[in-house]
């Protein structure tokens, strides 16, 4: 197991959101989290990469992970979309947590970047200024720095928001490609759950108490899981 | 940001036209009041000033310098630069003493009550003429005429310091003073 | 005599070599930290803490101490730790908060040196505090090395720091998910921008040190496109700018805060219509 959680409560101040969470990841595996909004998804991520701590509650790490070696995909916010940095600067900018103190990074670093740069195909685009790509391809390039930043687990949050089909197609191949093949374990937060269901191979269904936790096929058969595709299913028709 | 941009252009703008005072434009007309005391003749030179590099404390030894030979032309450089060197003039006077300098200014003097003495000074303003600093000094002979309040004068003299009820006042002791 | 004769007479002042020393570095470090700052979308934070060292200033010279660093120095840096806490202006109430302690430090320094000061000129501190026409000419030797001590150490911490702060200026949520300290930077960041707007006071005066600090970069991010250029340019037209001013004003009798200034602005124009022309 990499990835314990028990009785973990989450909130701010004394509201709280979310409790009664239980659930393990293991090496490889591929967790999609999904509930509706306010749920507490965002909580249980800034939770698990120590942003924010659970009110109650463990969250183990074992197997080798580190905290600080989560590979985290944030939803972007709008003044990263017109800071002004090249592709290289910004994937590189995941391999500090290897720095420590050390100012410069090293050539062992610059070929980390290179090699996820290249596995994302964003590599001829390493000088482009990291504002003027599209949203997939910033996408891919914050993805590529998640991966600097890990080579372990991936945790991404909502990957595909505000990509167009064709880009959103390519991200879920991407992540399939990075946890079948590479064996990185991928924890996505995703609303769509259709791709969740499509793409990861256990489901955590949050609420004010998790509805659910297991893999995919039972999440399918459980009335949770049924009601809530049905109703996903009515608001797309 | 544009919009920030924009509103400190126009504050600046604002600023440098309207400045804190008004500027004096000189008197172009000269009026050379003949001083009672003779005028030597100087050679004008712009010389090094006594002040060494920064790791030397600030009280150097006096300069060496004949003080009838060379002179420190004030009047031919700009305003800001001449506030400048006054300002220094005054708060490192240790460096200046047996100067000559020829400088510009406005005159004006005072009766200070303590001493019953009359004081007069040389007001020097920036270039904004919204700071002012006033050099004292007096007339190397004793029988000449002053001028009025507000008359544009221009000095020659040699920078010293005197003490006075245990306070030391710097001064110029100038041997000519035309209007200007 | 030529503009160059002309100069190379004034450069013989003291004074005008010790301007253009103090001129340099602290352009140079307000660029860097402009940088940072603007990027954070914390560019109001200098006009805000410069009020402060304005109203600090003030009580500094009622009170008389030797050095009125004593005073200023640490109300600023405590100042610019309270108001740069992680999210500090991003709520309605931070940005209330930065507006009232702006103005309020203003107008109460400005009412102190009213009723307490003895000084003869007092509209004259006060323009010269404020707008710096002429104190970076004025400075005595001992402030010029506080200036160059500080603007060394200010410097060692942008180059030993870059991809810290780099990280956390692009993203600040990774940066501390992926273990990276993020409320220590944060904390010298803070010290390190009530340094610089404190020596920024005496080159362009307490109200302007906001444009000293904003203009170079956003210059910068006109023409440049990744983040190592934005900070060269920025810091090279930062100092050229600064020299520019300072000799410009002092042959023609401007005030030199102002025309630095203007000299920046000057330069975001021409590199504004770069950028454009590139762009076609």
């Amino acid at each position: 197991m990499q990835l314990i959680c028990k009785n973990v409560s989450l909130g701010y101040e004394n509201h709280i959101v979310s409790e009664d969470i239980d659930f393990t990841v293991a090496q490889g595996d591929y967790l999609c989290i999904v509930g509706e909004n306010g749920a507490g998804k965002s909580t249980l991520m800034k939770a698990l990469l120590g942003l924010h701590p659970p009110l109650s509650g463990k969250i183990e790490f074992s197997d080798g992970l580190k905290q600080n070696e989560i590979g985290y995909l944030p939803q972007q916010n709008n003044f990263q979309r017109d800071f002004p940095a090249s592709v290289q600067e910004v994937v590189i900018s995941g391999c500090l947590n290897r720095c420590g103190l050390r100012p410069f990074y090293r050539r062992a670093e610059h070929e980390a970047a290179r090699t996820n740069m290249e596995k994302l195909g964003i590599w001829p685009l390493r000088e482009r200024c990291y504002r003027d790509l599209s949203g997939g391809q910033q996408q891919r390039v914050l993805l590529a720095r998640a991966l600097c930043a890990t080579r372990k687990l991936l945790l991404l949050d909502e990957p595909v928001s505000g990509l167009d089909p064709s880009a959103t197609a390519e991200m879920y191949a991407i992540i399939r490609h990075l946890n079948k093949e590479e064996g990185i374990t991928v924890l996505m937060i995703s609303h769509d759950i259709f791709a969740a269901t499509r793409e990861a191979d256990h489901i955590l269904h949050l609420a004010h108490r998790p509805l659910f936790f297991g893999n995919t096929e039972d999440y399918r058969k459980s009335d949770v899981g049924r009601a809530f595709l049905r109703m996903e299913e009515g608001e797309q028709v | 940001m544009m919009k920030k941009a924009l509103l400190i252009a126009l504050c600046v703008a604002a600023l440098t036209l309207t400045g804190c005072g008004q500027k004096d434009t000189p008197d172009t007309t000269v009026n050379t009041v003949a001083a009672a005391a003779p005028t030597q003749t100087v050679q004008t030179v712009q010389i090094e000033s006594p002040t060494t590099a920064p790791a030397v404390s600030e009280a150097t030894e006096a300069p060496a310098v004949e003080s009838s030979v060379t002179e420190i032309d004030l009047t031919n450089i700009s305003s800001t630069m001449v506030y400048s060197y006054v300002f220094n003039m005054l708060s490192t006077p240790d460096d200046f003493i047996g100067q000559r300098f020829r400088i510009q200014g406005i005159y004006d003097e005072g009766l200070w009550e303590p001493t019953d003495q009359m004081y007069h000074y040389i007001i020097i303003a920036d270039a904004t003429a919204c700071c002012a600093q006033g050099l004292e000094f007096v007339l190397a002979d004793e029988n000449a005429a002053y001028p009025q309040p507000g008359d544009e004068i221009e000095i020659s003299g040699v920078f010293s310091t005197y003490e006075e009820d245990g306070e030391l006042y710097v001064q110029i002791i100038a041997d000519s003073l035309k209007k200007i | 005599m030529s503009i160059f004769e002309t100069l190379s007479g004034y450069f013989q002042f003291p004074f005008v070599r010790y301007a253009l020393i103090a001129g340099v570095l602290i352009a140079l470090c307000s660029s860097l930290l402009g940088v940072t700052l603007v990027l954070k979308r914390f560019s109001f934070i200098g006009d805000g803490l410069s009020h402060v060292a304005f109203g600090a200033m003030a009580i500094a010279a009622v009170v008389s101490v030797s050095n009125d660093m004593l005073i200023v120095m640490p109300v600023t840096i405590l100042s610019a730790i309270l108001l740069l806490r992680k999210n500090g202006t991003k709520n309605v109430r931070g940005d209330a908060a930065l507006a009232m302690i702006s103005v309020g430090a203003l107008a109460l320094g400005y009412l102190i040196l009213n009723v307490f000061s003895k000084s003869a000129n007092l509209s004259g501190d006060v323009c010269s505090t404020l707008f710096g026409s002429t104190s970076i000419l004025t400075l005595k030797v001992s402030e010029v090395w506080l200036c160059v001590g500080m603007s060394v150490l200010v410097l060692a911490i942008f180059i030993l720091f870059y991809n810290k702060i780099f990280a956390i200026t692009f993203d600040e949520n990774f940066a501390a998910a992926t273990g990276t300290p993020t409320g220590v930077y944060d904390m010298i960041i803070a010290v390190v921008t009530a340094v610089v707007i404190v020596l920024a006071m005496n080159l362009v005066g307490s109200l302007l040190t906001s444009a000293l600090i904003v203009f170079p970069t956003l210059s910068a991010m006109r023409v440049f496109k990744s983040y190592k250029r934005v900070v060269v340019c920025s810091a090279a037209l930062s100092v050229g700018c600064a020299v520019f001013g300072i000799l410009f004003s002092i042959l023609v009798s401007t005030p030199v805060g102002a025309t630095i200034v203007a000299t920046d602005i000057l330069a975001f124009m021409i590199f504004s219509g770069i950028g454009t022309f590139r762009r076609k």
